[in-house]
């Protein structure tokens, strides 16, 4: 964790490294209405829910819920080419030791030595390998994570980079995929973490029975799990460290909503939205439309707009260039964030970051804090990832490919424009 | 089939398709009262061609083929804020007069059921100023506390009815709404503040059909003039039982149909990924309607800014509710804002959906404020309380044609966002 006293460039090294930022997906706005047509579902279950722990910000009542891209957005989506693998700075017999060394049975490494599948670009910056569309469908989970991990810290894979997560049994269920194209997914699936991912999306295409498939395909390796809170009655001993907690900048919300509970005693809960400052309230589960959110919206805007009445719109990616949204989200942090430890409050900037092959500390993504460990988190650039609330461990996990992500906490300076004192 | 459009500027016909089977009343007589509003003038009213007679709901749950809406219950105040802000507006009275002389002025007050005293004693010229130079047709006028003192509720009731029809006078035009004096009693030993205050603000008042109205706050600033105690009463009379309505979808008949329903047919795509979510997987108790609502307009729930207090809510009503079908950039002048509605909505015959802006209209043509609203389900609308604070929340309609006298013999038309070609 970033020491107390240190600034964010201290604490980074104050490093652009743009290519190693990781902002999933492009510019992709919603276009036409969508007219889904959803199997009828008289009796729904109920979403799986369970209560938190009591803290300074009371007591919280968390659902599952799970938010799919919207499907205009998908209809841009293109599943990677990834049948050329490039081993970014090795040479051939770098290449050759990285493929003996790893879970791979004998007969692959051989064959994917095979001189015929080097590709043209070879000669400094690294290799290329062409692999047949066979060899990879062979390919084990175990062997195929030893491979996509490094594959996915060079700069020019991007399935292995940007991997789909593959959807619990349920969301598959649900998208009534063919059984050949099903057993697929599972087949060239490859574990991470607690997730299961899956590069290979390219080999699933012949698999697609037609445009509607592959739509309920999309949909299903778009999903997001989100959580929807409420907060439960609060113990009226609790109200002063509550409004505290929630109230950083000294907004009166906290306390009206505190109040609704003391006025009404009937009231049991309430939605957790109610609590936020308005921006991140009007974004909750939303995806950036081009309308009413900025098309290009991503983790950085999110996060430094969190308490903003106007928003920063200068750490937006211009032209698709995610360098210029870090450069300028460095600086905001710099000039109206403070580094702090544990304990983290409501409103608190997170930050993780990789350090790649070459020493470099890279921001990858940016979160805010909530409660209990629940934070504002926009996985990904643009339309195909909403702004939801979700737990911190399960976006490190998310973020913990291809390397392990380290924490850095920052607080808003009170009284700035990233925490504008209320009036 | 015609129908007569009084307005203070003579009678007005407008043609009504006499059609049956949901075709769309003129437009004519609609956008009539609008461009009226524009001017300061007292808005006409049209048929009532799109009057919603739904049956009152009084809490509960609701259950049709959109899903379930469940009323939670919730007791709000204004925010601190507001009500500080309130106090520092309409401590001192002030009326905006806008005629062509004094002595049209008292030629409307003759067609008043006042005393010759009061009536007299509002043409005394100490009272009057113009406006400014660049608007010789509108005066302001300080009236003494003795002289508001002194008013019959009758005397109220007529006189801040004639003052409703000019927007500079917001606490006649949208005043605060006591359901009755006994429940003003019963309060107040609770919440500290003098009975004898509560019986003024009760003898100050003039009943109506949703209870008393009271607009002399200033009358009380004088006689009590302890600002805590006045900030307590504000925020007492603020106090008001609302409901946090919750979506259910599992006994929605058609899922496809929902959903076109609640983001009004797809024109709000930002709802969507959450209602088929929910439509798949539904949270224990359901969703707050709130969830589905434009980002916009979502935070103003239970919500009133200082700044929003002493303006009238008349142009505000209108554009959050239209809002809520189509977005809104900038804030706009109301003739930009007006044009823009009138290119955007035309008028509709019930069934009514979620999106529609209800625009208050009266049968006989006389109210004498112009009032919108968003309607979301059933009777239930999305709805800034016409009362002296007002917040923003869910309302019954029943209910809000409760919450302003000048909303008597008043009803609603809706408006619904055109189509896109």
């Amino acid at each position: 964790m970033t020491g107390p006293g240190q600034s964010w460039k201290e604490a980074v090294g104050g490093r652009l490294g743009g290519s190693g930022l990781r902002l999933v997906l492009g510019l992709m706005t919603v276009g036409a209405h969508l007219r889904a047509e959803l199997p009828a579902s008289p009796q729904p279950p109920a979403a799986v829910t369970w209560d938190g722990f009591i803290g300074p910000w009371g007591r919280l009542r968390y659902s599952r819920v799970r938010l799919r891209t919207p499907a205009p957005t998908l209809a841009a989506l293109a599943f990677p080419e990834a049948r050329s693998w490039f081993f970014a700075g090795r040479d051939r017999a770098s290449v050759d030791q990285f493929l003996a060394a790893g879970p791979l049975p004998r007969e692959v490494v051989d064959r994917l030595r095979d001189p015929a599948l080097r590709g043209s670009s070879e000669g400094g910056e690294g290799v290329e390998l062409r692999i047949p569309d066979a060899l990879r469908a062979d390919l084990s989970a175990e062997a195929r994570a030893y491979l996509y991990r490094e594959l996915a810290r060079g700069p020019r894979n991007p399935a292995q980079a940007f991997p789909f997560r593959v959807p619990p049994d349920d969301v598959l269920d649900r998208a009534a995929l063919n059984p050949e194209l099903r057993a697929a997914i599972s087949r060239w699936a490859y574990p991470s973490g607690q997730r299961w991912l899956i590069s290979d999306t390219d080999l699933l295409l012949p698999l697609v029975r037609d445009a509607a498939e592959l739509l309920q395909l999309k949909r299903a390796l778009c999903t997001f799990d989100t959580l929807s809170i409420e907060l439960l009655r609060p113990v009226p001993a609790d109200a002063a460290a509550m409004v505290a907690y929630w109230s950083p900048a000294g907004s009166p919300r906290a306390a009206d909503v505190l109040q609704w509970f003391e006025l009404t005693p009937d009231l049991a809960s309430i939605d957790l939205a109610h609590l936020l400052p308005p921006w991140p309230e009007a974004l909750l589960n939303r995806f950036a439309d081009g309308v009413t959110i900025p098309g290009n919206a991503n983790c950085f805007w999110a996060s430094i707009n969190f308490f903003r009445g106007q928003t920063n719109d200068a750490v937006l990616p211009v032209d698709d260039r995610s360098d210029v949204s870090l450069a300028a989200t460095l600086t905001e942090l710099d000039e109206n964030y403070l580094p702090v430890n544990p304990p983290y409050r409501f409103g608190d900037v997170i930050c993780l970051t990789t350090v790649r092959p070459d020493g470099e500390e890279t921001l990858v993504h940016m979160v805010v804090l909530v409660a209990e460990g629940v934070v504002l988190t926009k996985n990904g650039a643009g339309g195909m990832s909403p702004f939801m609330l979700a737990p911190l461990t399960e976006v490190i996990d998310h973020y913990s490919w291809p390397e392990v992500v380290n924490l850095h906490a920052f607080r808003p300076r009170r009284g700035s424009p990233a925490l504008p004192t209320w009036r | 089939m015609y129908h007569r459009l009084p307005s203070r500027y003579g009678w007005y016909r407008v043609s009504r398709s006499s059609s049956v089977g949901g075709a769309p009343p003129s437009t004519q007589g609609c956008r009539r009262a609008l461009r009226w509003w524009l001017f300061g003038i007292v808005t006409a009213g049209s048929s009532p061609a799109g009057v919603i007679d739904v049956p009152r709901e009084t809490g509960g749950s609701s259950v049709t083929a959109m899903g379930t809406v469940i009323d939670h219950a919730i007791v709000i105040e204004a925010p601190e804020a507001a009500v500080q802000a309130y106090l520092d507006a309409f401590t001192d009275r002030e009326w905006e007069v806008r005629v062509s002389s004094r002595g049209d002025f008292l030629a409307q007050l003759f067609a008043l059921e006042l005393s010759s005293a009061t009536r007299d004693a509002l043409a005394a010229p100490a009272l009057w100023r113009t406006a400014a130079t660049a608007e010789p047709e509108r005066f302001l006028l300080h009236p003494p506390v003795a002289l508001l003192a002194r008013l019959t509720a009758d005397e109220r009731r007529e006189l801040y009815r004639l003052l409703a029809g000019w927007p500079g006078n917001k606490p006649e035009r949208w005043p605060l709404v006591f359901r009755d004096a006994a429940a003003l009693r019963a309060l107040s030993g609770r919440e500290g503040i003098p009975v004898a205050l509560m019986d003024r603000a009760a003898a100050l008042s003039y009943p109506f059909a949703g209870g008393l109205a009271f607009s002399d706050f200033s009358v009380v600033a004088v006689e009590f003039p302890d600002p805590e105690v006045l900030f307590r009463f504000l925020q007492l009379a603020s106090r008001v039982e609302s409901v946090i309505p919750r979506l259910r979808l599992s006994t929605a008949k058609s899922v496809s149909e929902t959903l076109a329903y609640w983001t009004i047919n797809y024109r709000n795509p930002f709802a969507l990924p959450l209602l088929e979510a929910l439509a798949e997987s539904e949270t224990v108790g359901g969703t707050e309607l709130e969830s589905f609502l434009p980002g916009s307009i979502r935070h103003r729930l239970f919500d009133l800014s200082p700044e929003g207090v002493s303006h009238d809510l008349s142009l505000n009503s209108f554009m959050i509710a239209a809002s809520l079908a189509a977005p809104l950039g900038e804030p706009a002048d109301p003739a930009v804002f007006f044009a823009w509605f009138e290119r955007q909505f035309q008028p509709v015959s019930p069934p009514f959906r979620f999106g529609d802006v209800l625009v208050l209209q009266s049968e006989d043509g006389e109210t004498p404020v112009s009032y919108a609203c968003a309607f979301i389900y059933e009777d239930l609308v999305f709805a800034k309380d016409p009362s002296g604070l007002g917040l923003w929340r869910f309302m019954r309609l029943a209910e809000l044609r409760q919450r302003n006298p000048h909303f008597a013999r008043a009803d609603f038309v809706a408006w619904r966002r055109v189509p896109s070609p």
